[in-house]
């Protein structure tokens, strides 16, 4: 691998110790996803320098940028990163070609060089009228749009981005999140997404490193994290369902299957079905959930109360039940299941 | 109808003489100010000279200590060392020194034979105490830790992860205080200036014990109005007296804002 992040980070700050590896290659983007306290944002803070490693090593595009061992360390200011903070952080007294250009004049550009290329990068974004406008005068969506534009203007090797969408609400976070996709796709560098969303991990990244209580317990797509999640944390949070699908009149064409909704939406959509929402039973449910299909076993992951069955059909999902029912019902592979899910238990997101 | 709670008498009437007790002395300048005669009181030629000499001793006193008690007051509130608290409390020690003592010290400190000044003379030839330059050390001294104080406060009360973000964005430390710190700081810090050049103005206890009070030198207004009011001449020291409180008062209301705020 040339030109990736190669990090191994050991650190503790007080009571708390993040131990992870992470290895990124250019091009690709990682989601690190995790509990509230699981080290996410220290993890960042020390890629981005501003929290020295205690062990291990931190190497980007060949360079080494902390290595306690040879006391090599490259100071936040010199690194080659930039970085979308959680609040965005613009700075408040500037306006938004300030901001941007922020990073270029402190990077040794003329002011003249600066504005130039800031005005580029905020067109790029979407925002090229509004130059002037100061930070508190931008809506949500706009202001992390400039915060990207900032991040990006100085064309880093290594893009962290921490929980970039958490601030924005429903409707807005959907129009952000697409168009944060396609800049994150333009950037040839090693993206890196913190979230704790895994609707906006699956969107963003291609691949997921799920880390708790300061250690990566899992990485990998999310169809290979669904399919064997580690934890109970995990489960909940990647292990729902999602579904890409088109909705008319409330009924989603998702690959052939239509499933009834309980929302009135239309376009392409992103739906989500919780694993423990759905019905499993060996013959057709007189049930009054609204989809119903029928599937075969594909997989059966058992845990000490718990199993996860796999069903393939039109559309593959999996189902959470009750180790005793998942015996009672014989769930072996290429068993011959009926699926019931209700409509109002299916989570609907534009797409 | 809920009967409303009767105040407590009393505290009414202590607080009340308390009230007055504060305005009583501003109505007697008031009333007994020679109106008439104001302006060729401040027009006076002593007078103008002490005006003119405490505008530029206080203004220079200023500087100082904005240029040294800035860096003070960031390292107080950025860097971790040990002692910083007594390096905390010594700055406060010129608030609550009587300046008298103060100026005795700064004596025993910058004076010809002083700790320090006994150097200053010898390799450098410079001789602080009674000089124009000695009031502006003896003003600077006790007005300092006004500056010190708002603006470690300033600093200390900044969210830090702005700078953190500046950082990221590469740049340096100065680049940072300067674009991003202190534009962010900067109504704290323009205070606390206002506040170290009003003390500096007053200054008397200090700068007479370390400067002394020669006419043209070191005779600021404070000096000046103990000058005309050991000779008698009241009409001339209420007039400079004016001044002074026309720039508290202005100070005042300067920083009402703040003050209010901050209570």
């Amino acid at each position: 691998m040339t030109g990736g992040l190669a990090a191994t980070i050991d650190v503790t700050v007080g009571a708390f110790r993040l131990d992870v590896a992470l290895d990124v290659p250019p091009g690709e983007t990682v989601a690190v996803v995790g509990p509230n306290g699981a080290g996410k944002t220290t993890l960042l803070r020390a890629l981005a320098g501003l929290l020295p490693i205690g062990a291990g090593r931190i190497a980007l595009a060949e360079a080494v940028l902390d290595d306690p061992t040879t006391g090599q360390f490259v100071t936040v200011e010199e690194r080659p990163i930039g970085v979308v903070f959680q609040d965005y952080l613009l700075f408040p007294h500037l306006g938004a070609l300030d901001n941007v250009a922020f990073g270029l004049r402190s990077r040794g550009a003329t002011t003249a060089a600066a504005n130039e290329q800031a005005r580029r990068w905020l067109t790029r974004v979407g925002l090229g009228d509004l130059t002037k406008a100061k930070p508190r005068q931008l809506s949500g969506g706009q202001a992390q749009r400039v915060a990207l534009a900032r991040a990006l203007a100085t064309e880093p090797t290594l893009l962290l981005l921490d929980e970039p969408l958490a601030a924005l609400d429903a409707t807005t976070r959907v129009d952000t999140r697409r168009d944060l996709r396609r800049h994150l796709r333009a950037h040839d560098g090693v993206r890196l997404v913190i979230t704790h969303d895994a609707l906006d991990a699956a969107a963003l990244a291609d691949r997921i490193v799920v880390i708790e209580a300061g250690r990566v317990v899992q990485q990998g797509t999310l169809a290979e994290i669904t399919a064997r999640p580690r934890s109970r944390y995990v489960a909940d949070l990647v292990g729902v369902n999602l579904l890409a699908g088109r909705a008319v009149d409330g009924r989603v064409d998702v690959g052939g299957l239509e499933l009834a909704i309980a929302e009135t939406v239309g376009g392409d959509v992103l739906l989500a079905i919780p694993p423990r929402a759905i019905t499993l039973s060996r013959h057709r449910p007189d049930s009054t959930a609204r989809n119903v299909w029928a599937g075969v076993v594909d997989g059966v992951d058992r845990s000490e109360q718990r199993a996860r069955v796999r069903v393939r059909a039109r559309v593959t999902v999996v189902a959470e039940v009750t180790e005793a029912s998942a015996r009672e019902l014989d769930l072996a592979d290429g068993a011959e299941v009926w699926v019931a899910v209700k409509a109002t238990e299916i989570g609907v997101s534009p797409a | 109808m809920r009967r409303r709670a009767r105040p407590p008498i009393v505290a009414v009437c202590i607080g009340g003489v308390a009230a007055t007790f504060f305005l009583l002395p501003l109505v007697g300048l008031a009333r007994r100010a020679p109106w008439s005669s104001l302006l060729s009181d401040l027009t006076d030629p002593a007078a103008r000279t002490a005006l003119r000499l405490s505008l530029i001793c206080s203004l220079w006193a200023t500087v100082v200590a904005v240029g040294a008690g800035l860096p003070l007051a960031w390292v107080l509130a950025r860097v971790e060392f040990p002692g910083r608290r007594l390096v905390r409390a010594l700055v406060l020690v010129p608030l609550v020194l009587p300046p008298v003592v103060g100026g005795v010290a700064l004596l025993l400190a910058f004076g010809r034979r002083g700790l320090l000044g006994q150097y200053l003379d010898r390799w450098f030839g410079i001789t602080l105490p009674f000089t124009t330059a000695g009031a502006v050390v003896a003003e600077a001294f006790v007005a300092m830790p006004f500056l010190v104080v708002t603006a470690e406060a300033a600093f200390r009360g900044t969210d830090r992860r702005y700078e953190d973000a500046a950082r990221t964005l590469g740049a340096k430390r100065w680049t940072v205080f300067r674009r991003v710190t202190l534009p962010s700081t900067w109504p704290a810090l323009a205070a606390g200036a206002v506040l170290a050049w009003a003390r500096a103005l007053g200054e008397f206890g200090a700068t007479i014990t370390f400067a002394g009070n020669t006419p043209g030198r070191t005779t600021t207004i404070p000096l000046q109005v103990y000058l005309l009011l050991e000779s008698g001449r009241l009409d001339g020291a209420i007039a400079l007296s004016l001044v002074l409180l026309g720039v508290s008062v202005a100070v005042l209301a300067l920083l009402r804002e703040r003050w209010v705020g901050a209570l």
